[in-house]
């Protein structure tokens, strides 16, 4: 069989469960992909040179590119910056944990703008990747590495995290499908944190169903992150069959600047909503230029109290390490929760 | 509120933030401070005054677990100390940060 390195999630299990093809096979052929693209496209900070096997479960061995954001065992956790360069987690999050424990191999780290500042992957210390769709083209960010390595097919399904759509548009841009999942639906222990009231981590593949079937693996309560939500996640393969003719279907925005180009393909999927029974409803909501500044504040916020624990002591390099982008957040973070100090003191 | 941020301003956020920064940066930062909260003032247009604020969005409270040692994620001093730059005797070596005088 070729192009076993294009197989979905859901067709590599299939083949695997099977025995028609062995899961070596595939995560050679990814890992031999990787190999004849990565030089122009520059998705894989580390990667595996051959393939590894995983334990029993449902993802059956197969790889998955994981952010480099996301602490691993097996391969150096850098978030695209200088300052942890070469930085070797002594533990792993508890989704490669839970990954692992479903079967899967880590096949390797992908790039991102450094410590996630980004939407593009220019602000990687590690130089930016291009878009497998085009290369004259960026593939987004932050996940921009993992949403081009679904997009090139150098792996089989991957991992992302997302504050503010650093999930979902790499994927739009690369064309493949991204879901952030709700806030506390997955567990933030053991990513670097970057804005930790929003840091939702989530997957990157190349059909909603293998997108369903990773996330089914890294749902769940984790009492190792406070803010995950204890509530037992449903069934989100499963959740694909439902009915959507009882959804309310709610269209923001209606003429707002800059959404000439993409009105026509919203038209068009509420007009797939309502054909398939669901109500839509346009409504209006407030100028989201009002949304992007608040977000500034709490994210530079947040960033600044987040990035505060990078001294060079126990791991990684001093801060003068940090990228331009990063002083820049870190500082006017540090100069809003300085004010908000002020304000309060008074 | 262009001049408001001067570097001086910026020298005292660098040195509160433990960021080193060049003159160059300083300067570099000082205007990029007045372009973003140049952007983020328009806050200043919208009535807050009926409006609820937000803290969280998930609606969890108080968070608590059992005052035990957790053996799944204590780290062995060996395993904490591998990824310092510099160590003495089983510890981790700081910067200086009481002086004599």
């Amino acid at each position: 069989m070729t192009d076993l390195n294009k197989l979905t999630l859901k067709k590599a299990q299939k083949l695997v469960s099977e025995k028609q093809v062995k899961a070596s096979e595939i995560q050679q052929a990814c890992i031999n992909q990787i190999k004849a693209v990565n030089g122009d496209l520059n998705m894989f900070l580390s990667h595996l040179e051959d393939p590894a096997s995983g334990q029993e479960g449902a993802l059956a061995s197969l790889p998955i590119a994981v952010k480099d954001n996301v602490c691993t065992l097996d391969f150096p956790t850098t978030a695209s910056s200088k300052l942890l360069e070469g930085y070797r987690p002594p533990y792993e999050a508890t989704i490669m944990k839970k990954v692992k424990n479903a079967g899967g191999v880590v096949l390797g780290k992908t790039n991102l703008d450094a410590w996630a500042h980004g939407s593009s992957t220019e602000t990687s210390a590690f130089g930016r990747t291009l878009n497998p769709r085009n290369s004259d083209f960026l593939p987004g960010g932050s996940s921009g590495g993992s949403a081009a390595a679904v997009a090139s097919d150098t792996c089989v399904v991957a991992i992302g995290t997302e504050t503010a759509g650093s999930i979902r548009q790499p994927s739009a841009w690369c064309g493949v499908v991204g879901l952030k999942p709700t806030y506390g639906r997955v567990s933030r222990y053991g990513i670097a944190a970057m804005a930790s009231s929003t840091d939702s981590p989530g997957p990157i593949a190349k059909t909603v169903e293998d997108a369903a079937m990773l996330l089914d693996v890294m749902a769940g309560h984790d009492p190792f992150d406070a803010t995950s939500n204890p509530d037992k996640p449903p069934s989100f393969v499963k959740s694909i069959d439902k009915k959507v003719s009882d959804l309310r279907v709610g269209v923001l925005y209606q003429d707002l600047e800059g959404l000439e180009l993409v009105r026509p393909h919203i038209d068009k999927a509420a007009g797939i909503f309502e054909s398939l029974g669901a109500n839509v409803e346009y409504a209006e909501a407030m100028d989201p230029h009002y949304a992007i500044s608040v977000y500034t504040i709490v994210q530079r916020a947040e960033v600044s109290s987040n990035l505060a624990r990078y001294t060079g002591i126990r791991y990684g390099n001093d801060r003068s390490f940090f990228g331009d982008e990063a002083k820049r957040r870190i500082m006017l973070g540090t100069h809003a929760l300085r004010k908000a100090m002020l304000i309060n003191t008074i | 509120m262009s001049s408001l941020i001067s570097k001086k301003l910026v020298d005292e956020i660098a040195h509160l933030a433990n960021i080193p920064l060049s003159e160059a940066e300083l300067q570099n930062i000082a205007q990029d401070f007045e372009e973003t909260l140049g952007v983020i003032n328009n806050l200043s247009e919208i009535d807050t005054k009926n409006i609820e604020p937000a803290h969280h969005t998930t609606g969890l409270e108080n968070i608590l677990r059992e005052d035990i040692v957790e053996n799944d994620r204590m780290l062995s001093q060996k395993d904490s100390l591998s990824q310092a730059k510099k160590t003495h005797d089983g510890y981790f070596v700081v910067p200086r940060i009481l002086h004599n005088d």
